[in-house]
């Protein structure tokens, strides 16, 4: 199975550390697209590169510019994916509504707190793999 | 006189048109085959294949020990015990599609409808001496069912029961076969005939007690019968003949039988292979690639293809290839085929690398070679005048006239040519015989059979030539090896044209004009297109399965055959204006090779012709063994694509095959829809585009994928709609309706509910002030009391503004703390985590110091301006 996963995060150390951290959970390094806010997400997920895959992953910060991740939610929410897509939400922010409100979104399956570690990466791949 | 020439020219065309290459009309015992197999490591739930049948719409369907499968060319679907917990047993050893749609099949205890429902009927007379054995569906729909107790059942459908018959034979009963007026029943103790109408049981005494296995009823309604023991029966107009061990037949125990579409009859051996009757005889039917002897079943599912069931094996599909090979009984001298030519008497000239030249006229094959007169064996060209026809060879050009079978003469560098090497002969429309050879020679020979050669520029002294081509305007155009392209018009004037670029040093192989006058060159490197005012290339990147083309032809079908080392391509000459007008366009191009039935995928190039298109529209191409023969019109380019269904909807892992009134609750993540084709021949060709027609969706390309996802979260009506393409042919578009339903709050009644409610609420609150107005005396006391309430009230409305105040202070310190606090906490953390399991370079290491420093500092300025915050809080709350 290829899954296709998007790292969306403004901070370029966060993009950075995530990636290391997925590639060593066990996601495979060409597969990990990255975006600076929501915004540039949505135009990699329009990109044709969702074909050559089978599911899709989207580690999603809250806090950016542009568009952030309850925007980006909300624009996912009525779109067609030609792969399952889901969404992993990882931000610095240890407030309960947001975790709840992150909760009661369609295809949100997981809420990590920042950082990201590779013991909840692994968590979040084994996850992953049951849907 | 006259008319005894009449049956002479009669038998001789009778007698000799197969010579010609005529593929198209022979059956598939005839025709070059490809076999491909499929196992239970591919799909089937086990190897024994007992029965094959197809279905209304297509699909085959096939019985074995584990249960029944449906296969549409990429998809296996098992209906077992696994899936249908109602089956008694797994063992299917007879099955048969119903005219009235769905299949039956039947195990010895139960009978199975499949349609999009699973029905099971059990038969409670089962017994160990009572086991079904065979059942069959006569022209009015009745159901006969025969055990191995000799009694027979049938089947009635308003029960849904089996229920006895008055019919009962002697001995088990193995086969029942339906006539216009009857029953045939098979025993293992002879044949019988059984006459409803009369209630009348005939035996066949001529046959005898023999133990029958297989029958079959062919086009002129006479029986072929199959034995255990006894070999192969014809019953014809009351006359039997037997064909056994002794007198042809490889085997005396038949197990299947099946009369193809052109009227042989195939005959399948229980360990010795297949045998075909045709044309009155026995004959062994020999496939390549298809070497298996224990046969179970035969099915010909239509002209072109046969399915094969065996005894441990699995299922194998014998197809007619697309790519045949010249007929048996012409031997050819060698098998490096080189140029190709069909001269205007319709004969066929045939160079090889080495061998010499093969002459295949309508009745007879002559060769030509060093031993009688040929110059040489090598032959790079062959091309005919009015007159005579040339053969360029190695050494020399030689000329034999038409209607001789000696060489005439033989043209050498004595005669005026610049090489003995004659790289390609061309004949033009006006009269010019052109002579390319090595060494820079372009030469022509006039009537008066004297060789001039025409004066090039120096740079092309050097140059070796390719191809010739004459365009619309009789402008001759010669391809070389790296050196561009020659344009030499009526007047002789010699144009030179350089490929520049990446295309430098192309090799030029051959040519094609298309209907707009764009002159296609052949190259290394592609296709090249060449208008007066542009140019255009087709490669790879466009969708050729190769860019080295060898040569181009045209077929009546206007499809464009291009040669290569990889096979052969065709896509249709319309795409051609595609690649003129849309950039980047990706034409629909279909690779011949292999698995197409050619027998050696490379195709040979750098000779003239390389290729033939014959009069009778097949075209040949010369490859490394053999000759590759198309038949445009048995490549069905069309047929198989027109089809695509919808198997089913799934989400909340329920799947629903019966598709219709599908309700999706609102909020579904990932309703899946699967769709398919029937194809048996490219399944991996397909490829599928699909929308959801409510969402004014584009149709989505999904290439060969056959599933689609969706996440609907408005509630409504939508449509699904799929549709399959095929070598550039689409099918109809397949629809089915879902509906996604809305969450009790987005109902109409809730709505309703909500909108009664506040009607309700109005009312009652009209009520209610107009009560209070008549309470007047009340009013008084009242305001009295509401300025007094009136004045704390300010005061606390004064206080509560203040705690208001303080308290958004405090939710945005504890935003801070947990956003902006928390991001470069998160980061140090995030880093040091890192350290602590990668090892790092230098540089990177030195990357992260700096960033931990930037963390740490913006952290010391957060936790600053949390502190002075929370002090203005602090004094303005003592205030």
């Amino acid at each position: 199975m290829k899954i296709l996963s998007v790292i969306v995060d403004d901070d370029d150390l966060v993009i950075y550390l995530h990636k290391v951290v997925l590639e060593e959970a066990g996601f495979n390094a060409e597969d990990i697209f990255t975006a600076i806010n929501g915004k540039e997400a949505l135009e990699v997920l329009n990109q044709s590169v969702q074909d050559d895959y089978n599911k899709c992953i989207i580690f999603l910060d809250i806090n950016m510019p542009v568009m952030d991740g309850w925007e980006f939610l909300e624009e996912m929410k009525n779109r067609i994916h030609t792969i399952p897509t889901f969404i992993v939400m990882v931000t610095s922010s240890v407030n309960i509504e947001d975790r709840e409100k992150a909760k009661s979104v369609n295809n949100v399956i997981d809420y990590i707190e920042k950082p990201l570690t590779i013991s909840k990466a692994e968590n979040v791949l084994k996850l992953f793999k049951d849907i | 006189m006259g008319f005894k020439r009449f049956i002479l020219l009669l038998i001789f065309i009778f007698s000799l048109t197969p010579s010609q290459g005529q593929q198209s009309s022979n059956s598939i015992f005839e025709s070059n085959l490809v076999v491909k197999q499929w196992n239970n490591q591919t799909g089937l739930p086990q190897n024994t294949v007992f029965d094959i049948d197809k279905d209304a719409i297509g699909n085959l369907w096939i019985s074995t020990e584990e249960g029944i499968v449906r296969f549409d060319g990429s998809k296996f679907k098992v209906y077992n015990g696994g899936t249908n917990p109602d089956f008694y047993s797994n063992l299917f050893n007879m099955l048969s599609a119903s005219p009235n749609g769905g299949i039956w099949a039947s195990n010895p205890m139960e009978l199975v409808h499949i349609d999009s429902l699973v029905n099971v009927y059990k038969f409670k007379f089962y017994s160990n001496e009572n086991k079904i054995t065979c059942f069959e569906e006569d022209k009015d729909g009745k159901l006969w069912v025969g055990t191995d107790s000799g009694n027979i059942y049938h089947l009635n459908h308003r029960s849904k029961s089996i229920e006895e018959s008055n019919v009962k034979l002697d001995a088990p009963v193995n086969f029942i076969k339906s006539l216009s007026n009857g029953l045939l029943i098979g025993t293992t103790n002879g044949l019988y005939e059984y006459l409803p109408a009369r209630n009348e049981l005939k035996y066949f005494s001529e046959l005898g007690p023999i133990n029958i296995t297989a029958i079959t009823v062919d086009n002129e309604q006479s029986f072929w019968i199959g034995s255990q023991t006894n070999g192969l029966f014809h019953i014809k107009n009351d006359s039997v003949i037997q064909f056994a061990e002794r007198n042809g037949l490889k085997e005396n125990f038949i197990i299947a039988l099946d009369i193809s579409p052109t009227g042989e009859v195939l005959i399948g051996t229980s360990s010795s292979g297949l045998q075909v009757f045709k044309d009155g005889k026995l004959s062994d039917f020999q496939v390549k690639g298809f070497d298996f002897n224990d046969i179970k079943s035969i099915f010909f599912y239509s002209d072109n293809l046969l399915w094969i069931g065996t005894s441990g094996s699995g299922l194998y599909l014998l197809r007619k290839a697309e790519v045949q090979e010249i007929p048996e009984d012409i031997h050819l001298t060698g098998n490096v085929i080189l140029p190709i030519f069909e001269d205007k008497n319709k004969n066929i000239w045939i160079g090889t690398a080495g061998n010499g030249v093969n002459k295949i006229s309508s009745n007879k094959i002559e060769y030509f070679s060093k031993e009688n007169g040929l110059s040489n064996g090598v032959i790079l060209s062959i091309y005919g005048s009015d007159e005579a026809i040339y053969i360029g060879t190695a050494n020399g050009l030689n000329e034999i006239l038409l209607g001789s079978s000696t060489i005439n003469k033989v043209y050498t560098e004595k005669d005026g040519l610049a090489s003995n090497i004659i790289k390609a002969v061309y004949f033009s429309s006006g009269k010019t015989l052109w002579i390319a050879t090595r060494s820079g020679g372009i030469h022509y020979l006039n009537g008066g059979k004297k060789i001039i050669q025409l004066e090039l520029p120096e740079f092309l002294t050097n140059a070796e030539f390719n191809s010739f081509f004459e365009d619309m305007d009789g402008n001759i155009w010669i391809g070389t090896k790296g050196s561009g392209l020659l344009i030499i018009d009526e007047n002789k004037e010699i144009k030179h044209v350089s490929l520049t670029g990446r295309l430098r040093n192309s090799d030029i192989l051959s040519f094609y004009e298309d209907d707009k006058n764009t002159i296609w060159i052949g190259t290394d490197k592609g296709l090249i297109g060449f208008n007066d005012d542009a140019y255009f290339i087709l490669n790879k990147e466009n969708g050729l399965k190769f860019s080295e083309i060898y040569n181009i032809i045209e077929d009546h079908n206007n499809f464009l055959w291009l040669s290569g080392n990889q096979g052969l391509q065709n896509f249709h000459a319309d795409e051609l204006e595609r690649v003129k007008f849309e950039e980047n366009a990706i034409i629909s191009v279909r690779l011949f090779n292999a698995n197409n039935g050619m027998k050696n995928e490379e195709a040979n190039g750098g000779v003239f012709p390389a290729g033939w298109r014959l009069s009778n529209g097949n075209i040949w191409f010369p490859t490394v063994e053999g000759i590759a023969v198309i038949d445009p019109d048995v490549i069905e380019y069309y047929k198989e694509a027109s089809n695509v269904y919808i198997e089913h909807i799934k989400f909340a892992n329920q799947v629903y095959t019966r598709i219709n009134n599908i309700q999706v609750p609102s909020g579904t993540v990932n309703i899946e829809i699967e769709y398919s084709s029937i194809n048996f021949t490219d399944p991996g060709a397909i490829n599928y585009f699909y929308r959801i027609k409510e969402l004014d969706m584009d149709w989505e390309n999904v290439g060969n994928r056959r599933v689609g996802y969706f996440t609907i979260l408005e509630p409504g009506e939508y449509t699904f709609e799929v549709k399959s393409e095929l070598f550039g042919a689409f099918s109809k578009p397949k629809a089915f309706s879902f509906a996604v339903v809305p969450f009790f709050y987005q109902t109409l009644w809730f709505k309703a509910i909500i909108l009664f409610s506040i009607i309700a609420l109005s009312i009652l609150a009209l009520d209610y002030f107009y009560r209070r107005k008549k309470g007047v005396e009340l009013a008084d006391l009242v305001e009295r009391r509401t300025s007094e309430l009136k004045r704390s009230n300010e005061k606390l409305k004064v206080a509560f503004k203040d705690i208001e105040e303080q308290n958004i202070k405090l939710k945005e310190i504890a935003w801070i703390q947990s956003h902006i606090v928390r991001a470069p906490l998160a980061r140090l953390l995030g880093v040091v985590d890192l350290l602590s399991y990668k090892k790092l370079e230098d540089k990177e290491l030195k990357n992260l110091f700096v960033n931990l420093k930037v963390s740490g500092e913006e952290l010391d300025s957060v936790i600053r301006d949390i502190v002075r915050k929370s002090e203005e809080v602090i004094k303005d709350s003592e205030k």
